[in-house]
């Protein structure tokens, strides 16, 4: 985990897990020096994993970066977060999250829960 | 009230994490249909109970974490706040100190509250605050 400015977020699925990870994501993204336009694209590559995970609760970590943002999103298996990236037809999350950020991977905790992760904007810390 | 959070946020003490706090709060409120006017009530008491975290919970040049649960059951919301430095203890001389309005105002904008020293440390606040129907307004 980079940095010491993460954010979790632990949500219950459903509308309530929509509504205020958008605005979480899109409040975290607004304190990374994102132009608009790149808030809107996390925002829209959160909205599209989140759509697609089959979960009863959503987890989600936020790493501002100094002109970009982090954003893992699960819990998921690895076959199942896989299976997500390669929905690559129009619309299709995988199409989504690879079209809007500059890079996507698998990642994963002890607890063996995945996750899937993306970057919208530059990485300077590396 | 004391089962799994609806929303569980943890983020550093700092004043920009209270904006993610009242748009995740927001978020709440959007799905649930509360009034406006309480969530502009609610806004402000977890406002200045993240601001007592952000101001008083750690040493000047120190990063703390800051904890947020949301659970909204029914007419009421349950709000923690909690925080994992010194907690809230009596300053007799303290620079960062504001007008001492905050608890004040946190107690008359819930129904309840309580403060509990947490056993790993920090302190924990615990606020109930009940949802008005629009018809009460």
């Amino acid at each position: 985990v980079k940095g010491f400015g993460r954010i979790d977020v632990e949500v219950t699925a459903g509308p309530i897990a929509d509504a205020v990870i958008r605005r979480v994501v899109a409040a975290s993204a607004a304190q990374s020096r994102l132009p608009i336009d790149r808030i809107n694209d996390a925002v829209l590559a959160a909205d599209a994993l989140l759509g697609a995970l089959a979960t009863s609760f959503v987890s989600v970590t936020l790493v501002p970066l100094d002109e970009g943002i982090e954003v893992s999103i699960g819990p998921t298996s690895d076959r199942e977060a896989q299976q997500i990236l390669d929905e690559m037809h129009p619309g299709g999350p995988g199409a989504v999250v690879r079209g809007l950020s500059e890079r996507v991977w698998l990642g994963g905790d002890p607890d063996g829960r995945h996750c899937i992760t993306f970057r919208v904007g530059r990485d300077d810390t590396n | 009230m004391d089962g799994q959070p609806t929303v569980d946020l943890t983020l550093p003490a700092r004043p920009e994490s209270l904006t993610v706090v009242r748009q995740a709060l927001s978020g709440v409120a959007e799905v649930e249909g509360w009034p406006p006017s309480f969530l502009a009530d609610a806004k402000i008491a977890i406002s200045e109970a993240c601001s007592n975290v952000v101001v008083h919970a750690y040493p000047e040049d120190t990063e703390g974490r800051l904890h947020v649960a949301m659970t909204p059951a029914g007419r009421q919301l349950c709000v923690i706040v909690r925080d994992y430095g010194s907690g809230i203890e009596p300053r007799l001389v303290d620079r960062r100190a504001g007008l001492g309005l905050g608890l004040p105002l946190i107690a008359a904008l819930a129904a309840e509250v309580s403060f509990r020293r947490a056993e790993t440390g920090g302190t924990e606040v615990r606020m109930v605050l009940d949802i008005p129907t629009e018809e009460a307004l």
